[in-house]
């Protein structure tokens, strides 16, 4: 089907009124989780999970996607009234978008970080639908040499691209796949580390460690410190920037966009890192760059565009290749098998419907979400004045009923609870458990790929860099690995070049 | 300090997944066994481990972190303490009493709030979520000897 009769049929399935609530339903929880601090949208996807079972496969999928760009619209609200990051994706939009605030500029600041999403989301929708088909019809090409080899490209991008010290990452991606081959043998279906249990033989569940390191170790964190949310007392009067702002946020967006679609596609990255890019980018190209942290509204513009970007950019390897670049596409990836469905190269053949009802869902959850935040801004501040005192316990009480929903297995809220402690001892030494959750996620996948690649060949690891596909990830890996240690020589060798022309 | 703790603690867990992996056929890197994966990756992170353990001991002692609001620990032991207690009982009592005495527990030792307003706001959450999740999202709850 091409592109543009895609997009019909998948209006026409994305505009059911069934498929209208789940994706109404989606974008508002998403918005409103956003919103509250402690919840972000991996806990929630996780939690509704078994809220989805009664639904078809489209209108729950299209629920669960929208929960994760509506959080991305909700999570610059607080950012920009309370200085706190609703959901991690946000923390830069704090730096200029509270000092706006400060300045009585919260309007402007909340307008152009729902219509830079607007944009953004709208530009990484329509690449979606444009490259999906062929990278599937490429990935049809893809065996276990292949799936093994992008997956090692996914693990380094996870260890170095992550915020904190590099050694720590790779720890927690060891321990990460570690875990991941707790339970039966994929291959010989020999017990590993059950200690002779039935919960431990299916593996570690995905949801009580998303839960526990994500929702319960935040709530923990937050008890500890004591916050105390305070909206700063504005009006905050007219929501549409000027003619000024959008001349300074038209560039930003637009990069912003193209930024967070692209590095989004990556394995590992996921939508915080395209942020970070993304401010320091607009700092460096301005001609004030004094002015950033400051209350620059480019500073607002940019990253909340390209988290936006990202999340379109991130659904690509999963859609085309049925691999998940990151914590959240990982609950997506659940979300599907629950339902019966493998995404990847032939889900497009198979499931016309679902991709493309998804896809097209997409297109209509940014516009409700563009009509939905704006006027709504004032019932977000509403919330926001619940005292944290009232909020936690009804927010551990959520993720308790979320993970005992899956299973019906008191012992995974167990293994939640051990989570939550793990990750907030975790958090205190400054170790990210983001880089533990993916590799748990992809280590299953690499170690099979493997195996099967290894019973393909015979034992030879070749097969590897025979094949041509395989062998251009490894190259990849390679530059990966080897950029970071070769860039500050080359800068200095360029200098030197610079410094002393007659060499 | 912290540092140090923590690699130990990474660095001990490491070798009681080596030794406990012990009887897993390991294969060889043309045919891995089951065992091949979980112990290389062990290893491997023992060996990280190591490292940043040493970096840890070579750094010294790190700038004193500020102290935790007053009482913090306590918030935090009752929280994780309540919590652990209310899987405990949570087949036994069932969803909604269970459910009742955990608000109870972070409404009163840990938030403080008067007891009137603890018994209300507890025995709301209760019944909400029950109503939410198993009636209206047919999530299966433990209904305990009240069967409900």
């Amino acid at each position: 089907m091409e592109p543009a009769g895609g997009i019909l049929y998948g209006l026409a399935v994305a505009l059911q009124p069934a498929n209208l609530l789940a994706c109404f339903l989606g974008v508002f929880i998403g918005t409103l989780i956003g919103v509250l601090p402690g919840l972000g949208p991996v806990a929630t996807m996780s939690l509704l999970l078994p809220a989805t079972f009664a639904m078809t496969p489209t209108a729950s999928i299209i629920m669960m996607a929208g929960i994760y760009y509506g959080a991305m619209y909700g999570g610059s609200t607080t950012s920009i009234l309370v200085n706190i990051p609703g959901e991690a994706a946000s923390v830069v939009t704090c730096i200029d978008g509270y000092q706006m605030a400060r300045q009585g500029r919260a309007g402007p600041a909340l307008g152009i970080a729902a219509f830079g999403s607007f944009i953004a989301g709208t530009f990484s929708v329509v690449m979606l639908m444009l490259l999906s088909p062929p990278l599937a019809a490429g990935a049809l090409r893809f065996g276990p040499p292949e799936i093994f080899t992008l997956l090692l490209l996914g693990f380094t991008m996870i260890t170095y691209l992550g915020s904190g010290s590099r050694l720590k990452a790779v720890a927690m991606a060891l321990l990460g796949m570690f875990l991941g081959t707790i339970g039966l043998d994929p291959v010989t279906g020999v017990a590993r580390y059950t200690f002779d249990t039935v919960t431990l033989s299916d593996g570690v569940g995905l949801v009580p460690m998303i839960m526990g390191l994500f929702g319960v170790s935040e709530v923990l964190l937050n008890v500890e410190a004591g916050i105390t949310q305070e909206v700063f007392q504005t009006r905050i009067g007219s929501l549409l920037p000027t003619r000024a702002d959008w001349k300074d946020s038209a560039g930003p967006i637009a990069r912003g966009s193209l930024l967070g679609f692209v590095l989004g596609i990556l394995p590992g990255v996921g939508a915080i890192i395209p942020t970070f890019v993304s401010y320091a980018l607009e700092k460096r190209l301005s001609r004030t760059p004094e002015r950033f942290g400051r209350g620059a509204i480019e500073g607002v513009a940019g990253p909340e565009s390209a988290n936006n970007a990202a999340t379109g950019g991130s659904m690509i390897p999963l859609l085309t290749l049925g691999i998940a670049p990151n914590v959240v596409m990982a609950v997506l990836l659940g979300a599907f098998l629950v339902h019966g469905v493998q995404p990847g190269p032939l889900m497009l053949r198979e499931h016309p419907d679902l991709f493309w009802g998804v896809v097209a869902s997409m297109y209509v959850g940014n516009v409700m979400l563009l009509i939905l935040n704006l006027p709504l801004i004032g019932l977000w501040v509403q919330i926001l004045r619940v005292p944290y005192g009232v909020l936690f316990p009804l927010i551990l009480l959520v993720c308790v009923i979320g993970v005992y929903g899956v299973s019906e297995n008191v012992w995974d809220v167990v293994i939640m609870l051990g989570f939550g402690v793990a990750g907030y001892l975790l958090r205190k030494t400054g170790y990210e458990p983001a880089p533990l959750v993916l590799a748990f996620v992809l280590g299953r996948l690499a170690e099979e790929s493997i195996r099967q690649s290894l019973l393909l060949s015979r034992g030879r690891l070749g097969i590897l860099t025979e094949r041509p596909i395989a062998a251009a990830f490894l190259v990849a890996t390679a530059a990966v690995i080897l950029l970071p240690l070769a860039l500050p020589r080359l800068r200095a060798m360029l200098a030197r070049a610079v410094r002393e022309p007659g060499n | 300090m912290r540092d140090v703790v923590a690699a130990a603690v990474l660095l001990l867990g490491a070798v009681a997944a080596l030794v406990g992996g012990r009887g897993l056929p390991f294969g060889s890197v043309a045919a891995p066994g089951p065992g091949f994966f979980p112990r290389a990756l062990a290893a491997g992170l023992a060996g990280v481990a190591a490292l940043l353990l040493a970096r840890a001991l070579v750094a010294g002692r790190a700038p004193a972190t500020p102290p935790a609001m007053p009482g913090a620990r306590f918030r935090l032991g009752a929280v994780v303490g309540a919590l652990f207690a209310f899987t405990a009982v949570l087949d036994w009592l069932g969803f909604v009493a269970a459910t009742f005495l955990l608000m109870v527990v972070l409404f009163r030792v840990v938030e403080r709030h008067r007891w009137t307003i603890v018994v209300g706001e507890s025995a709301a959450a209760a019944v909400a979520s029950h109503v939410l999740f198993k009636t209206w999202l047919g999530v299966r709850l433990p209904p305990g000897p009240w069967g409900f």
